[in-house]
């Protein structure tokens, strides 16, 4: 279930982020396609050393459940400061206007 | 051995179940042989978990001589159908088709020529499938061919196979097929006939047969007003007529054996005659008098759509061109079977070719020059661009990736020594110890996870200590 929720989760922020990219891929595809081609070597090399990590981690004795556990931190970290730190800022912000 | 058996025990029961699993996969199959133009009723049980196959060779039966040493194609259609009592069965799906020479197996290639599978119909439900094996052999020898389908339980339906012809290379001259080379195109058989002007008609008649049976096969379907076998049809129109020639009528298309068509349509006794199927026509088709046979016992009758008689002809009205009445959708001929010549004629009007066109196949077909060809793959290879690009979304989303991948399962990892050439299995390191040192595994792991998850909820609660801080509203680069 909590897999599920960040998988989600990651599709979303993927997502949004592919569309603030857009326009900034369309460039590079059409005025530097070498550093186009860069990046898929990049992304081919880290796809092939995705495909070793779950025996590294077997390797590594780490559970399942701990490494779910890890994830969702990694998720809490990245996502909820932000969002509340953001929150603060604009209240921070408003006390500042109304003075 | 005690030490032996404790050692490899997991290798040894892999093995056995394997050897038991294939026992099984065979004990299932239905093998069965059937000739090339007969149909194979196949029940598949439900328990049956491996492909049925189907073995066919030549019409006598047996497998069938390759004239000649050399390089050919084995052209065919395989047609699986059932005629629907119900609509709940399903239509076995073909897999692969097999073609062994003496020069050992070839996987052929297969398409489907009509994806109607899942579609009912009121009369039968069919699937068409074409295949297309490209042959080597060392010496004369002999082919044999082999169809696997996917099995598709509790069903019992008929598969029917359709050799076609096979050519024997472009230097084979004094092969039986010589005239002929098939080629695949895309979703269709394809003939490409390097000479127009053969009167090897046996060929021309399997062709034609094939063709005419699919064209009543459709006919029927239509009269469900269902629509889709229409595809069958054009595929098999384009078939014909990518390069038409006139298709003989000979005594290969004889399915009435001992009998004859007089005027009245009715059939009459004659031990030196035989009348054809329903051969369908078009509004392009022109019939001819073969012109090795001048005179015999030859009629024709002409039929509607719904195989009605219209009208027939005697050997006294037939001359050269023939007339065809309107309505006319089939032809049936009575023809000689005590000669192997041709002798009547069908052909497409809409696409002659010209003798220009006829030449300039053959050299095409017989050129050896393979100069052009070399040419174009050193091109490809010099010019080779995997088309791969990427962009920066690749590398923004690495770490996310990277996350989602933390939930691989472990796979043993297969490395191979280069200049030694041999390849090593590197075992899930974790299953492979727990074997051998189950206690101290198990030790290993509680610490390593314990100390993990003590660090991470340490760290959930220091960042939600943080958070809670109201002075505190930094926004990290990481968390952007």
């Amino acid at each position: 279930m909590i897999n599920a929720i960040i998988k989600g989760v990651f599709k979303i922020v993927i997502s949004l982020v592919n569309v603030l990219l857009t326009p900034i891929n369309a460039l590079i595809l059409t005025f530097i396609p070498s550093l186009s081609n860069v990046f898929a070597l990049i992304r081919n090399f880290f796809t092939t050393c995705f495909t070793y990590i779950g025996w590294v981690i077997d390797m590594s004795f780490i559970e399942t459940g701990t490494i779910s556990l890890m994830i969702a931190f990694l998720t809490f970290k990245l996502t909820a400061p932000l969002a509340i730190n953001t929150v603060k800022l604009a209240l921070k912000w408003y006390n500042s206007l109304k003075l | 051995m005690r030490y032996f058996l404790r050692q490899y025990w997991r290798y040894i029961a892999m093995a056995l179940a394997f050897a038991t699993f294939n026992f099984l996969i065979n004990a299932c199959q239905v093998h069965a042989e059937t000739n090339y133009n007969q149909s194979l009723n196949i029940n598949i049980n439900e328990t049956s978990n491996s492909a049925d196959r189907i073995l066919w060779n030549d019409a006598n039966h047996t497998q069938k001589a390759f004239a000649n040493a050399g390089r050919g194609y084995l052209v065919g259609i395989i047609l699986a159908y059932k005629y629907s009592e119900n609509t709940s069965f399903t239509l076995p799906t073909l897999y692969s088709v097999n073609a062994r020479t003496d020069a050992g197996y070839s996987t052929c290639e297969i398409s489907s020529l009509a994806n109607n599978s899942e579609s009912s119909y009121d009369d039968m439900k069919a699937s068409v499938y074409g295949f297309k094996c490209d042959l080597t052999m060392s010496s004369n020898g002999l082919i044999s061919v082999s169809a696997n389908f996917a099995p598709a339980p509790n069903n019992t339906f008929t598969i029917e196979s359709y050799r076609l012809t096979f050519n024997n290379n472009l230097q084979a001259q004094e092969v039986q097929y010589e005239q002929y080379i098939y080629d695949y195109m895309q979703n269709y058989l394809y003939p490409r006939l390097n000479t127009l002007t053969t009167t090897n008609a046996s060929i021309l008649s399997n062709l034609q047969w094939i063709y005419s049976y699919l064209q009543n096969y459709i006919y029927v379907a239509q009269q469900s007003t269902i629509t889709q076998l229409q595809d069958i049809n054009t595929k098999l129109n384009e078939l014909m007529q990518q390069n038409q020639v006139c298709n003989y009528i000979d005594k290969n298309r004889v399915v009435i054996q001992g009998k004859y068509l007089r005027t009245d349509g009715t059939e009459g006794p004659n031990d030196n005659a035989g009348i054809t199927d329903y051969i369908r026509i078009t509004k392009s088709t022109e019939i001819n008098v073969a012109e090795s046979i001048s005179s015999g016992s030859l009629y024709l009758c002409f039929y509607d759509k719904n195989k009605t008689l219209i009208s027939c002809l005697s050997e006294i009205n037939l001359t050269g061109n023939i007339n065809i009445p309107n309505n006319a959708v089939f032809v049936r001929f009575s023809i000689r079977t005590t000669t192997n010549k041709p002798q009547f004629e069908l052909c497409d009007t809409s696409q002659n070719i010209t003798n220009q066109q006829n030449q300039e196949l053959n050299d095409n077909i017989t050129s050896d020059d393979t100069s052009g060809g070399n040419s174009q793959a050193n091109d490809f290879f010099d010019n080779f661009d995997s088309g791969s690009t990427g962009s920066l979304m690749d590398i923004v989303s690495l770490p996310l990736e990277f996350l989602d991948s933390l939930n691989n399962t472990c796979q043993p990892i297969q490395i191979t020594i280069p200049y030694f050439d041999e390849t090593y299995n590197l075992p899930c390191l974790r299953a492979y110890l727990n074997g051998k040192f189950p206690n101290i595994v198990t030790l290993i792991t509680l610490l390593i996870n314990g100390i993990l998850c003590y660090r991470i909820l340490k760290a959930f609660v220091d960042l939600v200590n943080k958070l809670k801080d109201p002075n505190n509203n930094d926004i990290e680069v990481m968390d952007l």
